[in-house]
């Protein structure tokens, strides 16, 4: 990889880290990220493949991080896949982080809120309408750019085609703290409802600068969820006694949304309120959230 | 989302013995029409070394037919049946991206082997390993990890299959079959290959 000067490492994951390098032609900043393609037994790494194939159907929309190209090299008779991306300076926990800790802990702007949420809905539109799961949407893979205050949706390791469901999905799925009821509830079939209730786990988060339910096991993440928006019944969610881990749980009743998140006008708590909605069919999609009042105060022209 | 419901239908009610056996027919009809163009030039390299096309090129022909084969590979592996129409339409991209790949005996079963692992990498809940394909496919791990990367260069990593294609080509390999059972000597049309592409 001589074609580019690494600068630092800025993140690690499951299958190799993320660096921050430069392009020694252009001077174009990139992120590379490194896979290992060792005479391995695995081969590519199923996360990878779909990575790159999902990434280049998904490209064109500026709220989607660009895959600029893939590197394949071949070192002392070893192969690597290099991922090449634009680079952004942050992501959305580092930046929420920034205002949590620091010299100067204070609130996010309501206007970032509102404009990151923006967008952030716009990505996950546009992989829906893609036919595409995100799968795994948490503030670590949302990369922003602070200057240019633009937020776009990275890291679709987990994303899944779901135009040819063949065996159903298990729930290998989700960062606990932002996976949905259902998902915990081991449903065998979900869409595009797991990635809005992260949706909505994020919004909250980026008002609170905390997750919003912050389970540490799946029944514990279960709990949390119940105590706070009310333990789901056959009224309020249709069918949700005959999922497979249903169980009868504690009954509690909803707290109230504004009081727990004064934070947030109430156009806000409407909206949340509606991608934290239990039936999974009645939860607000990407589309119609972007038409949601909250909005209204928003210039979508700039978008 | 239009689509994903039919679709879902026809992929659920896909068995494997069906998929297998559409795709068999109509890869052994591409096979001996293209054995019959290339019969004069094969075999002055291979051994599944080279790159690019030539990787998936053997030395000799495969004893196993290409439908027992494939057969096999599902019984080990467990892949949805439907991995063996998304495998074909690779193969189908594979040919028109790159015209120089003849599929024919020496090279249908690798490239079988190698696009239906990767159809069920992508597309399956619990996909088999390399080494485990490499085993059931008689081919070296070291082999099919090369062979893996050359096919998903051929398709420039384009490996989603939509709703809409999935149907277009299994309904067409379900006509063919058809056709091949009522005039099995005259039922040589339109094969992968051809100018026709099915979507
Ligand atoms: N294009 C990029 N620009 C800047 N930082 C990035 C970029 N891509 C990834 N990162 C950083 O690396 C981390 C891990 O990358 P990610 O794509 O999420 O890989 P993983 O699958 O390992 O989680 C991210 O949380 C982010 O902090
Ligand atoms: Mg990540």
């Amino acid at each position: 990889m001589e074609k580019y000067d690494k600068l630092e490492k800025v993140g690690e994951g499951t299958y190799g880290k993320v660096y921050k390098a430069r392009d020694k032609v252009t001077g174009q900043l990139v992120a590379l990220k490194k896979t290992r393609l060792e005479m391995d037994e695995e081969g590519i790494p199923p996360t990878t493949l779909r990575e790159i194939s999902l990434l280049q159907m998904l490209s064109q929309s500026i709220y989607v991080v660009r895959l600029l190209r893939v590197e394949h090299v071949e070192k002392n008779g070893k192969r690597l896949l290099y991922l090449v991306f634009e680079y952004l300076d942050t992501d959305l926990k580092k930046y929420i982080d920034t205002y949590k800790r620091g010299p100067n802990p204070r609130p996010l702007p309501s206007r970032v809120t509102q404009s990151f949420l923006y967008q952030l809905c716009k990505g996950v539109d546009h992989c829906h309408s893609h036919g595409v799961l995100h799968r795994d949407l948490k503030p670590q893979n949302l990369l922003v750019d602070k200057d240019k205050g633009i937020l776009k949706v990275a890291d679709l390791g987990l994303g899944r085609a779901f135009t040819i469901p063949l065996k159903s999905y298990t729930h290998e799925i989700v960062t606990l703290w932002y996976r949905a009821p259902e998902v915990l509830l081991g449903a065998t079939h979900y869409s595009i409802g797991v990635d809005m209730w992260s949706v909505g786990c994020i919004f909250a988060e980026m008002a609170r600068r905390q997750p919003l339910f912050a389970g540490d096991s799946e029944l514990q993440q279960l709990l949390h969820i119940f105590r706070f928006l009310g333990t789901p019944n056959e009224d309020t969610w249709p069918g949700v006694s005959s999922l497979r881990d249903w169980h009868d749980y504690p009954q509690w009743k909803p707290q109230s949304m504004a009081l727990a998140l004064p934070m947030l006008e109430s156009d806000g708590i409407d909206l949340l309120s509606k991608m934290l909605e239990y039936n999974p069919s009645n939860r607000i999609s990407a589309k119609d959230a972007m038409e949601h009042p909250y909005f209204d105060s928003l210039d979508k022209s700039q978008f | 989302m239009p689509g994903v419901g039919e679709m879902e239908a026809a992929a659920a009610e896909l068995n494997a013995q069906q998929a297998v056996g559409a795709v068999a027919n109509a890869l052994e009809k591409l096979v001996a029409r293209n054995d019959l163009v290339t019969a004069a030039t094969i075999a002055e390299e291979g051994g599944g070394k080279g790159r690019g096309v030539a990787a998936f090129r053997g030395l000799r022909r495969p004893a196993i037919s290409i439908e027992k084969y494939m057969e096999r590979i599902h019984s080990y592996s467990l892949c949805s049946p439907a991995c063996f129409v998304v495998a074909f339409v690779y193969v189908d991209r594979a040919v028109h991206r790159r015209p120089d790949l003849l599929v024919g005996s020496l090279n249908v079963h690798r490239l079988m082997l190698t696009s239906v692992m990767v159809a069920s990498k992508f597309f399956d809940v619990m996909a088999q390993s390399n080494a485990f394909y490499a085993k059931v496919g008689g081919v070296s791990n070291a082999e099919l990890n090369n062979l893996e990367i050359e096919l998903l260069c051929l398709l420039d990593f384009n490996v989603n299959v939509s709703s809409h294609e999935f149907e277009s080509y299994l309904s067409h390999l379900e006509k063919e079959m058809l056709a091949s059972k009522t005039h099995p000597n005259f039922a040589n049309h339109s094969g992968i290959g051809g100018q026709q592409n099915y979507v």
